[in-house]
């Protein structure tokens, strides 16, 4: 299926990681931005998670707090100490 | 650009499901945060409420609105409270009328004027602190800073509720030179002129020209062609006169100096408006052949009486004859000879020297003969 996709969209001049199932994470000092999630799975101070195609992203840090939300994307700022997916 | 939003608090149980369920729907939240007891608030866009509370389930969630940040809920709570639309209105009024007058006044370039004397000239044109802005006239006032001999260019700029005054001043007061007062080139020197150059007046000698000092050489007069004077004027011009000069002198190969033989005496004395007043020690019998060195020191009470202590020490000397070599004098007293006839003119410069020694008196007689050339200018 992935190979299908990035068929497509090497055909359509799209990037693939945004393609389908893709996501990009842009990790900034005190902010972590997300792009393509499909929602939240659970957030607190010490630790947000989300859906992302098949995996959770999880951020960890202190003090989280989502600026902004969306339905495709996410930015979180705090004290970040490790983004990860499973 | 000025967003209207909405604060809200929801509280209840899965409320990420929920914020998944709203920005499914299209609705951007902004500023989450998790707050105690398990509530969350965010902001929505005013324009989001109705999908909001359409996807929210008041079986399973508790929403409150506790904030209306617009420029519009401004409006509402000042027409609520009128006293804040009254002093919104003086405000305004007080910032219009306070516009119009000049409060401050800044004066830059002012080193050699000085700024206090720059603001008296302000203050006389009516301009301080306080006058209406549409009074002030500037060109009136460039012309009266322009007017003070120290200035030489100023511009005035009216900013805001400030004045900037910026000068610009002559580095130094130069004197002004009456064109009307004659002025002539006279030698100092004579000679014979070999180079004239007029700038402004008549000549009144050629080129070749015999001079005697005191002589006019370029005339402080400006004249037609057909030689009638028009005005008088300050000569300027450069005229070179060749002239001779003699200088002798003599020079000894030998001389006397006195040595100090070690033995001194002293003697003290106490003077009144510089008279001897008290003599304290005699000086014995002086030596044959001394030299002195007196000190005078002003006594404790001199400040109220011109009281002074002179000391003088007389050391006992001995005559001693000194040979001094030819040559040294001899160019001892040529550099001395020369620097004599160089400083007679205005602007002299030797361009030939020759010079006769011959024996005389013991010593020896030196006469030079120097050709010069003397600038007026």
């Amino acid at each position: 299926m992935s190979g299908f996709l990035s068929e497509i969209a090497g055909i359509s001049g799209m990037p693939f990681d945004m393609f389908g199932d893709g996501f990009r994470i842009v990790m900034l000092r005190d902010a972590v931005y997300a792009e393509g999630i499909k929602g939240i799975v659970a957030f607190g101070n010490e630790r947000i998670s989300f859906k992302a195609g098949k995996n959770i992203l999880e951020v960890l840090g202190e003090g989280l707090n989502i600026k902004m939300l969306s339905k495709d994307d996410c930015v979180i700022i705090g004290k970040i100490t490790s983004v990860g997916i499973k | 650009m000025l967003k209207q939003y909405l604060k809200i608090r929801v509280t209840g149980l899965n409320l990420s499901r929920l914020l998944n369920s709203l920005t499914c729907q299209g609705i951007q939240i902004s500023s989450l945060a998790v707050e105690k007891g398990g509530s969350i608030s965010f902001c929505i866009r005013v324009g989001d409420r109705k999908k909001l509370f359409a996807n929210i389930d008041e079986r399973c969630y508790n929403v409150s609105i506790l904030q209306e940040r617009s420029p519009a809920a401004l409006g509402k709570l000042m027409l609520v409270r009128l006293g804040l639309i009254a002093g919104a209105v003086l405000f305004i009024a007080a910032v219009i009328v306070y516009s119009q007058f000049v409060w401050r006044i800044s004066i830059d370039g002012a080193q050699v004027t000085g700024v206090s004397n720059v603001r008296q000239i302000l203050t006389g044109q009516g301009l301080k602190e306080g006058v209406r802005k549409s009074d002030i006239d500037v060109d009136r006032l460039i012309s009266a800073l322009e007017e003070s001999p120290t200035i030489s260019k100023a511009s005035v700029r009216i900013k805001g509720t400030g004045v900037r005054i910026l000068l610009v001043e002559t580095l130094e007061h130069q004197t002004e030179i009456d064109l009307g007062v004659r002025r002539d080139i006279v030698s100092g020197a004579d000679g014979i002129v070999t180079d004239i150059l007029v700038l402004s007046g008549r000549a009144a000698v050629k080129k070749g020209q015999a001079v005697r000092a005191g002589q006019v050489l370029i005339e402080g007069i400006i004249d037609n062609q057909a030689g009638e004077m028009l005005r008088e004027t300050r000569a300027s011009g450069r005229v070179t006169v060749s002239g001779h000069v003699k200088a002798e002198g003599v020079f000894f190969t030998h001389g006397s100096s006195l040595v100090r033989t070690g033995r001194q005496k002293s003697s003290q004395q106490i003077m009144l408006f510089g008279k001897p007043f008290i003599r304290a020690a005699k000086a014995k019998k002086l030596f044959d052949l001394y030299e002195s060195e007196t000190t005078m020191q002003p006594l404790f009470y001199g400040q109220l009486l011109p009281l002074v202590k002179a000391a003088t020490v007389y050391y006992e000397c001995e005559l001693k004859i000194t040979e001094y070599d030819y040559e040294e004098r001899k160019a001892e007293l040529e550099n001395k000879l020369t620097l004599e006839a160089m400083s007679g003119g205005n602007k002299i410069s030797i361009v030939e020297k020759h010079s006769y020694i011959t024996e005389s008196g013991g010593g020896y007689l030196m006469k030079l003969y120097f050709t010069t050339e003397n600038i007026f200018e």
